[in-house]
């Protein structure tokens, strides 16, 4: 049987008559991919549909109209009525529907967030984006294809923190390499933003290690925040890569990055003046790739690397000889940054103005709280989580008939002794 | 049907002034009529209408309820949520927006960095035209530079409105806990007159303040000696923890 498409009134009918049981949406479904070309070839015309469909009860017909109605250039006149009625579909649409033609939801939920960057508006897209992920992704594991697109959208509308709160899951589904390279990369300046360092060094770490078979900006890009990153949370940076780095990103990655990593060389010595000639220097450079903001704070995590090296050699020091040592200008101004670092939980001192000495002190956590144990407690859970994860990856991969078809060929290759049972020295 | 042929805003005005007293009963317990009054006039009609219901419906009740019953640490959630739902149904908020509680909200829970991309996203006739709002960006400003005497400076320096006044001082308040803890543990002897810009109180009043909470001072010298405070932390391990090690020795073995 085929939909009958004849009509507005046809398809409308049809559309009502099978949005009902699952199995008549499955009928639907497979009905309106045949007269897919149809729908979208005259867009126009079953626009009008859209008025006489309910979003939250047909929402496979709706979207499949829509999804026609925005695949063609939309007029600017039109942007924000379109923008409109994709978010209030977004809000209302049924998840079993729209499950069933993810791409074309996904396609929908593009074309807004383009919209609304044409609109100049992008914080009309962050809510809707949301919603859209929850409803398309099978678990929080999972990395949709507009995880970026809501990253994106975020980060244009300064919406920081909400952008935030979609890295709090633990990714361990991806779809397409290109989401996760866009995802940890937008992530990471997302965790920049809000002063989540650690969070934002996984991130672009995970970027620079992600297997890869050329090079790619993203990748570049990432890396240099990386560095700059490692400098101003660890107060150092490792040049050398892990090894399951793919071969590309290790043999590449540090000519696309000169002046940064001569930035991490000068900022291993210590001399402040050094460094900032160098950034003065290289401002230039720093500018074009957008981080000069990030590499002065390079530039002042200086002094408190500085003052942390002291607290591995001293126990009680004057806040002159912190001043000197540190290149402080004076000891009132070494006290502020002792401050701000006891302040920030960077390192456990007590200031004594009365002799002008700081006096330092060992972490006082003692690991014996609730608190700590709930937190120990929950990172075990997490690390059982991700093992069984890999136990079952590791399974299912080594039932996988294309796998071990390529390792068999290959083992017959290379491992010619597993099959020879002659003893080596006879073998010359 | 008059409304489909004239120009848009006509149509919303119309609306607007003919339907939205009526509209709020309208839209809860009719809604299927309304429905089928929205099929019958088109998509064009019903987006207006959802627009004016929203414009209308910008609806600060939670605000107003919160500020109301002093639940300050939920400011700045509710700001965040009903400004996105608000930008969402393209309400054009930004002019009637309430900048100055919303960037207090964050300020509040010394989330600066929110206060921050806030700030940065007002339109800058907003902040050329509201100095209440430059106001509290301006205690924000001291606390991102750690100029602590600054945000006492700051909070005394502008004749708040009446609406904003007691989240003020509620601020200050907490504040000033915030920045005798920070003292107790930052410092074992700190002079009297660093202790008053911190706590932003004149000299006299910082001694006595800190003398109630176990201090000593040397009137020669006028040093005051920290007393430390001792945390009292919970220990007690419940049972059920040992079960969950015996479920992490099996996993282990397994």
């Amino acid at each position: 049987m085929n939909l009958n498409v004849n009509s507005v009134d046809s398809l409308v009918a049809e559309i009502q008559g099978l949005s009902g049981s699952s199995q008549d949406v499955n009928h639907l479904n497979s009905l309106l991919k045949q007269s897919e070309d149809v729908i979208r070839s005259q867009a126009a015309t079953f626009a009008s549909c859209l008025t006489r469909l309910d979003p939250s009860l047909h929402s496979l017909g709706y979207l499949y109209v829509l999804e026609a109605c925005t695949a063609g250039p939309i007029p600017e006149a039109q942007a924000n009525e379109l923008v409109l009625s994709v978010v209030r579909f977004i809000d209302m649409c049924s998840v079993e529907q729209i499950r069933l033609v993810p791409d074309k939801f996904i396609s929908v939920c593009k074309r807004l967030h383009e919209q609304v960057m044409v609109l100049g508006a992008p914080m009309r897209a962050v809510a809707p984006l949301l919603t859209a992920i929850r409803k398309i992704q099978l678990s929080s594991e999972h990395l949709t294809p507009l995880h970026p697109d809501f990253l994106q959208v975020c980060l244009s509308a300064k919406c920081y923190k909400i952008g935030y709160s979609i890295l709090e899951d633990d990714v361990l589904e991806v779809d397409q390499p290109r989401d996760f390279f866009l995802y940890c990369y937008y992530g990471g300046m997302i965790c920049i933003g809000q002063k989540r360092l650690a969070k934002a060094l996984e991130l672009f770490h995970n970027v620079v290690t992600a297997p890869m078979s050329s090079m790619n900006a993203i990748a570049v890009e990432a890396y240099k925040k990386y560095i700059l990153v490692s400098l101003i949370h660890l107060r150092q940076f490792s040049a050398s890569f892990p090894k399951y780095t793919s071969s590309v990103a290790q043999r590449n990655l540090k000519n696309f990055s000169q002046p940064y990593i001569e930035l991490a060389n000068s900022y291993s010595t210590g001399n402040i003046s050094e460094l900032e000639a160098f950034v003065q220097a290289n401002q230039e450079k720093f500018e074009n790739g957008n981080n000069l903001g990030l590499v002065k704070q390079v530039v002042s995590s200086m002094y408190k690397r500085n003052i942390q090296r002291l607290t591995q050699t001293y126990l009680t020091l004057s806040l002159q000889d912190i001043a000197n040592t540190a290149q402080i200008n004076t000891p009132k101004e070494a006290e502020m940054h002792v401050l701000e670092m006891i302040e920030d939980g960077e390192i456990y001192a007590t200031i004594n103005q009365k002799d002008g000495m700081v006096r330092f002190l060992e972490d006082p956590e003692q690991y014996k709280t609730c608190e700590m144990i709930e937190h120990i407690d929950s990172s075990i859970q997490r690390i059982m989580k991700l093992s069984k994860k890999l136990t079952t990856m590791d399974e299912s991969m080594s039932c996988d008939p294309l796998y071990l078809s390529k390792v068999g060929r290959e083992r017959q290759r290379y491992d010619f002794d597993d099959f020879d049972s002659v003893p080596q020295k006879f073998n010359l | 049907m008059c409304a489909c042929e004239a120009p848009s805003e006509v149509g919303a005005l119309y609306f607007k002034s003919i339907l939205t007293p009526n509209l709020e009963a309208f839209s809860c317990t009719q809604s299927s009529v309304l429905r089928a009054f929205f099929v019958s006039a088109g998509i064009d009609v019903e987006l207006y209408i959802m627009h004016t219901v929203a414009a209308d419906r910008m609806d600060f009740s939670r605000l107003t309820d919160a500020m109301a019953s002093r639940s300050f640490d939920k400011i700045a959630d509710i700001c965040d949520q009903l400004m996105l739902q608000l930008a969402s149904q393209g309400v054009a908020f930004q002019e009637e927006w309430p900048y100055a509680v919303h960037l207090l909200g964050h300020i509040y829970l010394n989330d600066l960095n929110s206060a921050r991309f806030l700030w940065k996203s007002i339109p800058s006739s907003i902040k050329e035209n509201r100095p209440e709002v430059v106001a509290v960006w301006k205690i924000g400003q001291h606390l991102w530079t750690r100029n602590y005497a600054g945000v006492y400076d700051s909070i005394r320096g502008f004749n708040w409105s009446a609406e904003i006044q007691i989240f003020i001082a509620s601020f200050a308040e907490r504040y000033t806990k915030r920045m005798l803890e920070l003292l107790m543990s930052a410092y074992s002897t700190i002079s009297v007159q660093d202790t008053a810009l911190f706590l932003g109180m004149n000299e006299n009043d910082a001694t006595n303040y800190v003398l109630q909470q176990g201090w000593n001072v040397d009137a020669a010298s006028q040093m005051l000696t920290v007393k430390k405070q001792t945390v009292v932390t919970e220990q007690k391990i419940d049972p059920s923890k040992l079960q969950r090690l015996t479920e992490y020795v099996f996993h282990l073995e397994h």
